[in-house]
């Protein structure tokens, strides 16, 4: 800061006035006093300010007016703008012989709006006190320090100049009271030395700001800690959905076993009754026997499929051959399929190149598919409800697979937003399938994306890159 | 009456539970006929014979719950006994208060089975022996006049012949032939049973 900084020289009480600036001078010789005031007034007259002297005794006005016009050649001019005023301060402070600190502090608010209704920036001032005498100096120790309250936001600078011989220290301590700083002569240098009023001000400015950036810490800490929270919301939400798909496909797979289970039951209970017919049947209870062998090894077989569909836990990344995924997946949702009065249509692609994924993953995407299809279909009542998978090669690199249903279509202005998180049109969706479906499309290199079929229903297809083994 | 013997219609689509299940049946000596779709089963004719439905809840085309619906609607009355792969409750729920005797899961036991087919062709021949008694207890009804029907609603409910004479405005004595002929037809030997077979009559609804 400025303020703080020792000065070399006195020009720089012009900078030292900043707007607002209420600021004192302690002076032990004339020569003092006119070197800082005609660097301060100087600086005024240089910015196009209207500047205000007020010189007291042993000062002259001459001596004031010819001090400056040395430093200030074209002085006249000022005078003649009426920029500047040199007055005597026995007729500014006391003019009935009285010092009325409430009057003068009226007429300052009216010089303020007359000067700034004629358009200077600001106003200048400076004043001297050897005309104060001990009988007023209570009263005009109030007025300082009320003047501080005038100048306040105003363009005004105002310089109060003491001589230092007149003032005793219990006189310093209250003109140090009421300036905002004290410019003083020490050790050959001039010195601002800033009041405990100053130093508190900053103090709480400094606190303030502290506050500031701490509390600016405090939220974006918390701003990047919600996020993370969200972050970790979602990441949880979509393990929850896959868990979810997870749970679903065991809702199915269970239901597939208990298919040949109940075959192989009801056959051996058939066995036993014809076993224990009198006489015992054995041809029908041979026939249960061998129906029972069948079912039980249907059921096993549905196990060995489960068993290589969750072998592995971890994304890998292997050849699938795509149609077998397809044909696995629906093994295992057939039924539901079925229950749902769905005609499922599918037309493999013959020769397919392998792709290069998580099996896995892209079994959900194809049960997701196919679910989500099912359900578009859910509120058809006046035609026959179809689900069409195909896959097909697609470009020299690539296969598609398409999944088209015959259901309710897709709200053209819904179209973007299906693929979002948590975009739902269903009661009970979770709104992460497809999101889920396009992001494990999109980790495989490939696309997931919708077109409205061109009767009824949409068509959710998705590329993938083929795997072609280098040539060693 | 018929003297076909009981039948027990099995519709699943799935061969294996089928088989099994119309092995079991065969084995205690009942009929059964086997459906893999519920259409199958709505096309074939059906024996005039105590009879129930051994059915799976889901099947192609037409679901299991859809055809108890259907057989309401075209007031085909037969039992059925519900198989179901996926026994969650208000699928079980639906099906027992649209009067499914038996909700099974499975896999079940062979024995469960066989006494809820027992269960429900019991009730199926007393619903049926019901039913044929209102049948003929209703063509006594048909074969009355219309003078006979209002002498017959005066007297149930406990009117003298000479009441009845004076509200239609007809003599004593032509009340009592009209009286002797509807019991004759109605095949009722005293008053007492007049009343009970007219409440029989009351408690099965109209039908057009």
């Amino acid at each position: 800061m400025a303020t703080e900084a020792r000065m070399a020289s006195v020009d720089v009480v012009g900078d030292v006035a900043a707007w607002g600036a209420h600021f004192c001078l302690f002076y032990e010789t004339k020569q003092d006093l006119l070197d800082t005031l005609i660097s301060y007034c100087k600086a005024g007259l240089e910015r196009e300010e209207y500047c205000l002297w007020i010189v007291a005794e042993p000062l002259t006005i001459e001596e004031a007016r010819a001090a400056l016009k040395n430093a200030v050649p074209d002085l006249d001019r000022y005078f003649a703008g009426s920029r500047l005023e040199i007055v005597p301060a026995r007729d500014w402070f006391l003019p009935n012989g009285v010092f009325d600190g409430k009057t003068l502090t009226a007429s300052w608010y009216e010089k303020l709006a007359s000067l700034s209704s004629r358009g200077y920036p600001g106003m200048r001032i400076t004043g001297d006190t050897t005309w104060l005498s001990k009988k007023e100096w209570t009263h005009f120790c109030d007025y300082e320090d009320g003047l501080n309250e005038v100048i306040g936001n105003q363009r005004l600078a105002v310089l109060c100049t003491y001589p230092l011989a007149a003032c005793a220290a219990p006189q310093i301590l209250d003109v140090v009271r009421t300036h905002q700083f004290v410019l003083a002569r020490r050790h050959g240098n001039w010195d601002v030395l800033e009041t405990a009023t100053l130093k508190r001000a900053k103090a709480e400015l400094k606190g303030h700001n502290e506050e500031l950036e701490r509390r600016v810490a405090e939220r974006t800490s918390e701003l990047i800690k919600a996020s993370e929270a969200l972050r970790e919301a979602q990441a949880e939400l979509a393990r929850v959905t896959r868990l979810t798909a997870m749970g679903e496909l065991a809702a199915s797979i269970a239901h597939e076993l208990r298919q040949p289970l109940a075959g192989a039951v009801a056959n051996s209970d058939a066995c036993l009754a014809w076993l224990s017919n009198q006489p015992p049947n054995l041809d029908e209870a041979r026939a249960a026997a061998d129906r029972t062998v069948e079912a039980a090894t249907r059921a096993s077989d549905i196990i060995r499929r489960i068993q290589a569909l969750f072998r592995k836990a971890a994304p890998e990344r292997v050849r699938v051959n795509i149609n077998e995924l397809i044909e696995e997946t629906l093994g295992l949702i057939r039924r539901e399929v079925l229950g749902n009065n769905v005609s499922l249509q599918t037309e493999l692609g013959p020769q397919l190149p392998p792709v290069l994924g998580d099996r896995i993953q892209l079994q959900q995407v194809v049960l997701n598919l196919v679910k989500n299809g099912i359900e578009a279909m859910s509120g058809v009542r006046d035609r026959a409800l179809q689900l069409r998978i195909r896959s097909a090669r697609y470009e020299p690199n690539q296969i598609v697979v398409a999944v088209a249903d015959s259901g309710a279509g897709i709200d053209p202005q819904a179209l973007g937003k299906i693929f979002e998180p948590f975009y739902t049109t269903k009661l009970q969706g979770t709104g992460m399938g497809l999101a889920i479906s396009r992001s494990i499309v999109e980790a495989h290199g490939g696309h997931l994306w919708v077109e409205p079929n061109p009767s009824h229903g949409a068509t959710f297809q998705y590329t993938l890159p083929a795997y072609v083994e280098s040539v060693q | 009456m018929n003297h076909d013997p009981p039948t027990v219609f099995v519709i699943d689509d799935d061969p294996s539970i089928r088989n099994g299940v119309r092995s079991l049946i065969g084995s205690v000596g009942l009929r059964v006929l086997t459906f893999g779709s519920a259409l199958d089963f709505l096309r074939s004719a059906r024996p005039d014979a105590p009879a129930c439905l051994v059915l799976d809840v889901r099947l192609p085309d037409l679901s299991g719950l859809d055809l108890q619906r259907e057989l309401r609607e075209s007031d085909i009355q037969i039992p059925i006994i519900f198989i179901t792969g996926h026994g969650d409750i208000p699928m079980s729920v639906e099906a027992m208060k649209a009067g499914a005797v038996e909700f099974l899961t499975k896999p079940f036991r062979g024995q469960n089975l066989l006494d809820a087919v027992q269960g429900a062709i019991a009730r199926d021949r007393a619903a049926r022996q019901e039913r044929a008694e209102i049948a003929e207890l209703r063509k006594g009804f048909d074969a009355l006049s219309p003078r006979e029907r209002e002498v017959l609603r005066m007297v149930v409910s406990g009117l003298l012949n000479k009441q009845i004479a004076a509200e239609l405005g007809i003599s004593e004595l032509t009340v009592k032939t009209h009286r002797a002929h509807l019991m004759e037809k109605m095949r009722a030997g005293s008053l007492a049973e007049l009343v009970h077979i007219t409440d029989r009559l009351r408690s099965v609804p109209q039908r057009a």
